[in-house]
């Protein structure tokens, strides 16, 4: 299954290392990524497309165990085509 | 203050009195600053050993373990004993210098990237690239490494951050977050599942330990009657001599205790995690059984087997919200059968020293405030099954990584943690020699460790699964040509006998209840000793292997 990781997380040293690391330790396979710095270099956003035949709720919350990782939130690629439709859309874990 | 000053106040701030390590280059500022602290420096004689006696000391005394080393090598020995935390669950402070920041990503002498290496076996880590954020990286490492599921955290300090001074240091103490309450409805749920089973069973696992939750869970056996099984890491959660304790599951376990699994119809895990070395096949694993999961990491719930109800949170608390009374008598009563039918029996005719038996004996003649600490292998399988324990901190084993090695430095934590503690490493002739340089530790500072090895002259337990499952093709298990073990270890300058017949084992075992510093005990054993029961790799835990009439 492919789905789109949204991950807010501290801009601290490693951080976004941790992240892939963690994601492709536990199985999920990266396909495109994208990620930038707030404007006060505070936090770090990343959108990370991944695909992998493990659930999505695994990654959810390896995700959401890193320390520096404030929220993630997940896509799956047939539930953004819901969304279009103005259904829900979301899983997300606030931390 | 200099920054290495800022780092040691900060340790023991922390409430830290003993620290493992072994001092060189980039760390020089830490262990000059040592000189004039009060904490307690052991100075092993391979980094490995530092990191595995902060683990004994962590699980045994509850309290986070610290263990210093320098940069490069003195790094990359500190991975295999921090990913044994990892994998375990053990709170552990690693602190490694570094190069100074200047020459970071130049390949300076002894630069590796720590940070980077042991990114994968950590909770979390730091790299302090200024004195100022220095006090309160510590406080947070000991902060991650002690909550919700604890693990290692590593802090890289570079050498240029420990020798610079700040005027104003500001010690952080905030409190920890206390554990996430169980949510009522889940444990409603669970309350409303435990009350209609007929079979229900305790599958109790290391977070016992962890959580501090041993009272709790003793408490909630007593009350509703459910009979326990326990992973690796959680004997001793309940008393091994508990009526309803079937003992260990699992690849090694007890016959009763895989037949309970199979048969119950609700699984109460409570923090374990369905390891394979537990479900054998996952799909055949308690297969009429529905699941209730207490765990305080979210992430281990349905991650390999999907849970009809999750409790996620405090076991400690959790556990006190079950107390419900299922009507369970001839569910228990089968349980009770299978265990006095299926009981491990210990006469064993032959002229070589019986391990189990040896074991056994040395566990019921000790009083219960002894530590076992196990290497891996055969031995370790065979204390599990055999030996007494009253309390899952007396049990120290390497779980998650099976780290050969584990053993001698577990002791030693363990034993500088509760000086009052009797504490034994049981080891093997292969693991031994992963970390025989300890013996210099235990005779620096006449730590009173007692070692029991099992020599089988082999890999026992490669070459047992070579014998079952390659064909009998033996292949680099033979350690035939070992070191006479107690020569060795009076080189060292510790006491050793040796015992090669079972009319020896009473003596040796008095020897070591009564010797009041360090011993090492060589017990020749049969190298055909295989561990029984045994379900194959891959198998169902309906299909255990057991050992043939002798």
């Amino acid at each position: 299954m492919r789905f789109t990781l949204e991950v807010t997380m501290t801009n601290s040293e490693g951080a976004l290392e941790r992240l892939l690391g963690r994601l492709r330790q536990r199985g999920f396979g990266i396909l495109a990524l994208n990620a930038d710095v707030s404007g006060d270099y505070a936090f770090l956003g990343a959108r990370i497309t991944v695909e992998s035949l493990r659930p999505v709720e695994a990654a959810l919350k390896q995700i959401a165990k890193l320390y520096d990782v404030e929220q993630v939130k997940v896509h799956h690629a047939e539930q953004e085509h819901a969304k279009r439709q103005n259904q829900p859309a979301e899983l997300c874990l606030s931390l | 203050m200099k920054g290495a000053e800022i780092v040691i106040r900060a340790l023991e701030k922390e409430g830290v009195d003993t620290v493992f390590g072994y001092p060189g280059g980039a760390i020089m500022p830490l262990y000059d600053a040592l000189v004039d602290s009060k904490l307690k420096h052991i100075l092993v004689r391979h980094e490995q050993a530092a990191a595995l006696a902060a683990d004994g000391y962590a699980r045994h005394s509850g309290r986070v373990g610290v263990c210093f080393a320098t940069s490069g090598p003195g790094a990359t020995n500190l991975i295999t004993g921090i990913a044994n935390a990892f994998l375990d669950s053990v709170p552990m402070v690693a602190i490694t210098g570094q190069v100074a920041t200047p020459f970071i990503g130049t390949d300076a002498f002894q630069e590796v990237d720590i940070f980077g290496i042991s990114m994968p076996v950590v909770k979390h880590s730091f790299l302090v690239r200024r004195i100022e954020d220095l006090a309160g990286t510590i406080h947070e490492a000991f902060q991650i490494a002690r909550s919700g599921r604890p693990g290692p955290v590593l802090v890289d300090l570079p050498k240029d951050v420990a020798i610079a001074e700040l005027d104003i240091v500001a010690f952080d103490d905030t409190p920890d977050e206390t554990p996430a309450r169980p949510d009522a409805h889940q444990v409603a749920t669970a309350r409303q599942m435990i009350e209609r089973s007929s079979r229900p069973l305790v599958y109790a696992g290391g977070g016992i330990r962890i959580a501090g939750a041993t009272e709790e869970l003793r408490s909630f056996v007593d009350f509703t009657g459910i009979p326990v099984v326990t992973t690796l890491q959680g004997i001793g959660s309940v008393p091994s001599d508990h009526e309803l304790n079937l003992g260990m599951l699992g690849m090694h376990g007890t016959k009763q205790a895989n037949i309970a699994v199979q048969e119950c119809d609700l699984l109460i895990c409570v923090a374990a995690r369905f390891d394979d070395r537990v479900t054998g096949k996952l799909k055949e694993f308690a297969p009429h059984a529905k699941v209730i999961h207490m765990d305080i990491d979210p992430a281990e719930v349905s991650k390999l087997r999907a849970a009809d109800c999750s409790i996620v949170g405090d076991v400690k608390v959790a556990l006190n919200f079950l107390h419900v009374r299922p009507q369970i008598d001839e569910w228990k009563n089968r349980c009770l059968t299978n265990k006095a039918e299926y009981a491990f029996a210990y006469e064993h005719k032959t002229e070589h020293v019986y391990a189990p038996k040896m074991l056994r004996d040395l566990s019921v003649a000790a009083c219960d405030n002894t530590v076992i600490s196990c290497d891996v292998g055969q031995h370790q399988m065979w204390v599990a099954q055999h030996c007494r324990f009253q309390s899952p901190e007396n049990h120290l084993t390497s779980g998650g990584l099976g780290t050969m090695g584990y053993g001698l430095p577990g002791a030693i934590g363990a034993q500088l943690a509760d000086p009052s503690a009797r504490v034994i490493n049981v080891s093997g002739d292969g693991s031994i020699m992963m970390n025989i340089q300890e013996l210099a530790t235990l005779k620096r500072y006449n730590i009173p460790v007692k070692i029991v090895l099992f020599d089988n002259q082999a890999l026992g337990m490669v070459r047992q699964w070579q014998e079952l499952f390659f064909s009998e093709r033996y292949s680099e298990v033979d350690l035939s040509d070992n070191p006479d073990f107690a020569k060795v270890a009076e080189a060292f300058g510790i006491p050793a006998v040796k015992v090669e017949r079972p009319d020896q084992v009473e003596s040796a075992i008095q020897q070591i209840l009564e010797c009041q510093g360090p011993l090492l005990v060589h017990v020749m054993i049969d190298p055909r000793e295989n561990v029984w029961p045994l379900v194959p790799p891959g198998k169902s835990n309906t299909e255990m292997m057991e050992a043939k009439a002798v």
